[in-house]
């Protein structure tokens, strides 16, 4: 009986186990990862278009656009005449006048900050075009315009 | 020392051939988890296979989440408003631009087209070819693309037409945005 004790108790606590905090840690790392993302991506989900080519986003200061869709019961006012949804940094805007201050007032908080635009890729032309023109207006020299990125 | 309790007998009649077993030398098979732990040798592969499978799981998330999107940097042109001169003043050491416009359009089918150089009104797939010729050196890379979308035009095309100018060093790629478009 006293064979069958000493290999079935614990080993004595000469070195300390570190699988299980490593396995705890990195989980705690993923969910953190994971949360954080999905609370920093800021206005609605945006279907992207695709390119092949482009540069990896390193401006830590920027303003984040997102242009999508208006839905049919828009109002035709504001941005609901490009039919378009509009949203700065996750906040909806009202019309172009709106996002130039908007712009304006990144400029002036950090002159080196970039306006990130993220329209759907199902949109025309005329749907973009008045957003990088209120861009402009408010003081943008450049857009980033994001895309999808494919192999 | 054995640890098994004494098989039972059941009855006088069966108790012959354990006897004969355990005089021939042949002993039960053991199942019980102690003969199983004592069976084994060797690291246990255990913590290490579970921890691989986290890093893994870790590394995949990373990269699912942290690398599927990229930027095509674009130029919002000096006549929505900001002025009206785009080089810079009074430098005589500045080598002028190539300046290049692309007429993004649609035709009748809803196709888009265009027009650049002295292609009138190519498909996107011959623009794109076309603009793949161009050699990467630095008389490209100081080409200047005014990418001039009619209203019509996808946002896709548009942004295709950019990345295609990207593939090929041309980075100075402005929007032709209007000044006239009324304001909402």
């Amino acid at each position: 009986m006293r064979l069958r004790r000493s290999i079935t108790s614990p080993p004595t606590a000469e070195a300390v186990n570190a699988t299980p905090l490593i396995d705890v840690v990195m989980c705690l790392i993923l969910f953190f990862l994971i949360v954080g993302k999905l609370s920093s991506e800021n206005g609605p989900l945006v279907r992207l278009p695709q390119t092949g080519v482009g540069q990896d986003e390193q401006s830590a200061a920027l303003m984040i656009v997102t242009v999508t869709k208006a839905m049919e019961d828009t109002p035709k006012v504001g941005w609901g005449t490009y039919g378009i949804v509009v949203h700065a940094d996750g906040m909806p805007l009202d019309n172009a006048k709106s996002l130039e201050s908007a712009v304006r007032g990144k400029l002036a908080a950090n002159a080196s900050a970039s306006v990130q635009v993220r329209a759907d890729k199902d949109l025309i032309w005329a749907n973009v075009e008045p957003v990088l023109r209120a861009a402009g207006n408010g003081g943008a020299k450049s857009v980033r315009l994001a895309t999808e990125r494919v192999p | 020392m054995s640890t098994y309790p004494a098989q039972p007998s059941g009855s006088a009649d069966n108790g012959a051939p354990t006897t004969r077993r355990r005089a021939s030398g042949r002993h039960m098979r053991r199942r019980d988890a102690l003969h199983s732990y004592s069976l084994h040798f060797g690291p246990n592969m255990t913590p290490m296979v579970d921890v691989v499978m986290v890093i893994l799981i870790f590394f995949m998330s990373f990269a699912a989440f942290l690398g599927n999107e990229w930027f095509l940097r674009g130029a919002i042109p000096f006549d929505s408003g900001r002025g009206s001169n785009t080089s810079k003043p009074n430098d005589p050491l500045a080598v002028p631009e190539t300046k290049l416009d692309v007429v993004l359009d649609v035709d009748p089918q809803g196709k888009t087209v265009v027009t650049f150089l002295s292609f009138q009104r190519v498909s996107m797939e011959q623009f794109e070819q076309r603009i793949a010729e161009f050699p990467k050196s630095d008389a490209t890379r100081n080409i200047v693309v005014m990418l001039r979308p009619t209203g019509r035009v996808p946002y896709a095309d548009t942004v295709r037409a950019h990345a295609a100018c990207d593939a090929v060093g041309i980075y100075k790629v402005g929007y032709g945005v209007g000044r006239s478009a009324p304001t909402p």
